[in-house]
């Protein structure tokens, strides 16, 4: 609690609210145009945070960006219906219904409100269990982390997308990027194909804004003139009809409660992002609606913007928890967080609190804090941001591809990378087209070289003996969930029902960004 | 992933990219050979790991294809692959000359070619926003951030 409290030190410096308040403004600015997530919003802002000689700075503003972006996102989602990543969609259903009917206001509000007391709740959880699971992890083996690793991209792939051979196949190609470059245990060259610039290895932030930023506006390029994905921009008078009504708030703060109750610890799995736990929360409410005799779900609930809202926000403090205490990433967002730390040398893992607690505890800090800046500064700008939404997409997109370019140029100061993260964006363009998640790529990239040094330094240990790894029972357990996880989606019963929503709203079209 | 491919793959997309994907995996896996190890293919080496990766790239993308194969539907929405392949021309193009000729103008140049590319019809628009970006971006870089960004041909 000292801990926390010295980081609430930190953050309220004046300088760092500056930081916090910056972050939140750029990241909803960012985040509230059409087709851009989180991972993709901090992705591109990512070398500004470069610039800073303290990391505390950064990563308080990292989580004011990331807030920011991803309240940004639910007033795309709920205004336009155009959902920026797959943690929206479940926002969008019920949160346009009650746009198009003239409360975008308090759609927005409860979302809003409903983020932050989530939010509040979620650190609150994290920062209590982080501390305990950082202790138990000193106690694992590379063995473990090696099978942590798998389950973590295993789980995530098999989640995601339409098809398993598609997502195994973007893992592979995650994974082989990874490997390019110096062998990180005997230094060897591999495939660099002769080319000195490859020898560095090929940047995870090179990866991320080749796959989302240029991949993206390559395969949207492509669809602009097919006359798909018309935006009509809601008229301004909509949105000035009302608040929430004390009727709103009374049916909005238990799906708040719920959603964090169900984001939380979602978000904590290795599993993590926050498809699973938004959507559990939007079915929990419709069939609750439904239960008590109400229909006004598919016209426009508010209990189904509050609960998937909640939901989205909570999970994200869950996703904090294996990436600060273990240094698992299990989210695109959370990968990008980690290439975050690894610039400023830090490695996220059980060290993480003794070598680092003064940063670790300032960014817990640091996300109540920007949470209730989102709260401030949000609701009565909202405003300006719908303003945003109107920037026409030529210049949009055109604006991203300059952003993205000049953010690798100004990470590497070398065109050759330039190269390397277009011909990233093409892959990531047809993957995009014959519908491959993306997030595997990720993940692959930057849980590949981990998965294999701790592989390796295992195997060192028991001598070549794949059978004393597996005989571990904590490695044993961890291997077995990964495999039940890639079962798992063929099982009918809950995940079946949820996926079959998900293709139900059918609006999954940038859908794994998250 | 050259231009006369781009252009191929307008009717059976899905299953020329699975068939792409099969080549660049078996290149991959050529590759594993060409990483020197005093290891051989030890467990613990550096070539045992990429072995893996690669032959299950081969393996799921032989798999991709003969579902792909077996489906040989109709892509969802073919024949626009020129927007795409434009830009990326133009962003090619971009990386070329961004030295020589310094961040601002290839910036606006791009820029504009972008815009155009995606559907702008304003060409007067496109330019104001253009080279108020790119000398927002310049400045802010180099005088804020102090990152140096190429300067060019312009007296700056």
């Amino acid at each position: 609690m000292i801990d926390l409290l010295n980081g609430f030190a930190t953050v309220l410096q004046p300088i760092n609210l500056v930081f916090a308040a910056l972050g939140v403004t750029i990241g909803t600015l960012v985040g509230v145009l059409p087709g851009i997530g989180p991972a993709l919003t901090i992705a591109l802002l990512l070398p500004i945070t470069f610039n800073f000689d303290d990391p505390t700075g950064a990563f308080i503003m990292f989580a004011g960006i990331y807030y920011g972006a991803m309240y940004g996102g639910s007033t795309t989602s709920i205004l336009l219906n155009t959902p920026g990543e797959s943690a929206s969609v479940a926002t969008a259903i019920e949160g346009h219904l009650m746009a198009r009917r003239g409360r975008a206001r308090a759609a927005l509000a409860t979302s809003a409100i409903g983020s932050f007391v989530a939010g509040l709740i979620s650190t609150v959880l994290l920062a209590f269990v982080a501390k305990p699971i950082g202790d138990l992890a000193v106690k694992f083996q590379a063995a473990d982390y090696f099978a942590l690793a798998v389950l973590a991209m295993v789980s995530v792939t098999a989640l995601l997308g339409a098809s398993l051979v598609r997502g195994l196949i973007s893992l592979v190609l995650g994974l082989f990027l990874g490997l390019v470059g110096l062998d990180q245990v005997t230094g060897q060259t591999r495939f660099t194909f002769g080319a000195p610039v490859l020898t560095e290895g090929i940047g995870i932030t090179i990866v991320i804004v080749g796959l989302f930023a240029i991949g993206e506006v390559l395969y949207v390029a492509s669809r602009v003139r097919t006359g798909h994905d018309t935006i009509e921009p809601l008229e301004k008078a909509r949105l000035r009809t009302g608040y929430m009504s004390r009727e709103d708030w009374s049916r909005s703060w238990r799906p708040w409660l719920r959603g964090a109750a169900i984001g939380f610890p979602f978000g904590a799995l290795p599993a993590g992002g926050a498809e699973v736990p938004t959507f559990l929360s939007y079915t929990f409410e419709k069939r609750r609606a439904e239960r008590a005799g109400r229909d006004d779900f598919g016209r426009g609930a508010i209990e189904g913007v509050a609960g998937p809202e909640a939901a989205n926000n909570a999970s994200f403090s869950g996703v904090l928890v294996p990436l600060l205490t273990l240094g698992l990433p299990t989210s695109a967002t959370a990968a990008v967080m980690l290439a975050a730390f690894q610039i400023f040398n830090l490695q996220p893992g059980p060290q993480l609190f003794q070598t680092s607690s003064e940063l670790v505890w300032a960014l817990i800090a640091s996300l109540f804090v920007g949470n209730v800046l989102l709260l401030v500064l949000n609701l009565p700008l909202i405003q300006i941001w719908v303003k945003v939404l109107l920037v026409p997409r030529p210049l949009l997109y055109g604006g991203i591809l300059v952003l993205a370019t000049l953010g690798v140029y100004s990470l590497s100061g070398n065109v050759l990378q330039v190269f390397i993260a277009y011909g990233v964006g093409v892959l990531g363009y047809f993957m995009r087209r014959h519908d491959f998640p993306i997030a595997p790529v990720i993940l692959g990239v930057i849980l590949g070289p981990m998965m294999e040094t701790q592989l390796r330094r295992a195997l060192v240990i028991s001598d070549g003996n794949f059978g004393a790894i597996v005989s571990r029972p904590l490695t044993l357990v961890i291997l077995a969930l990964a495999v039940l996880s890639l079962l798992l989606p063929y099982a009918p019963g809950v995940l079946g029902r949820l996926r079959g929503r998900r293709t139900e709203a059918k609006k999954l079209v940038f859908s794994d960004e998250d | 992933m050259t231009t006369a491919e781009v252009e191929q793959r307008t009717r059976p997309g899905e299953l020329i990219f699975g068939l792409v994907l099969v080549a660049l995996g078996v290149l991959a896996l050529t590759q594993v050979w060409a990483i020197p190890g005093a290891e051989g293919w030890s467990v613990s080496g550096p070539r045992f790991v990429p072995l893996l990766v690669c032959a299950a790239w081969v393996v799921l993308a032989v798999i991709y294809t003969g579902q792909a194969a077996r489906r040989m539907r109709e892509p969802r929405e073919g024949g626009f692959d020129r927007t795409a392949l434009l830009l990326m021309v133009t962003l090619i193009g971009y990386a070329y000359v961004v030295i020589p000729l310094g961040y601002i103008i290839s910036t606006a140049v791009s820029f504009v070619l972008t815009a155009r590319i995606l559907g702008s019809h304003r060409l007067v628009r496109d330019i104001v926003v253009a080279v108020l970006l790119a000398s927002a971006v310049y400045f802010a870089f180099t005088e804020l951030l102090s990152i140096r960004l190429p300067r060019g041909v312009l007296p700056l």
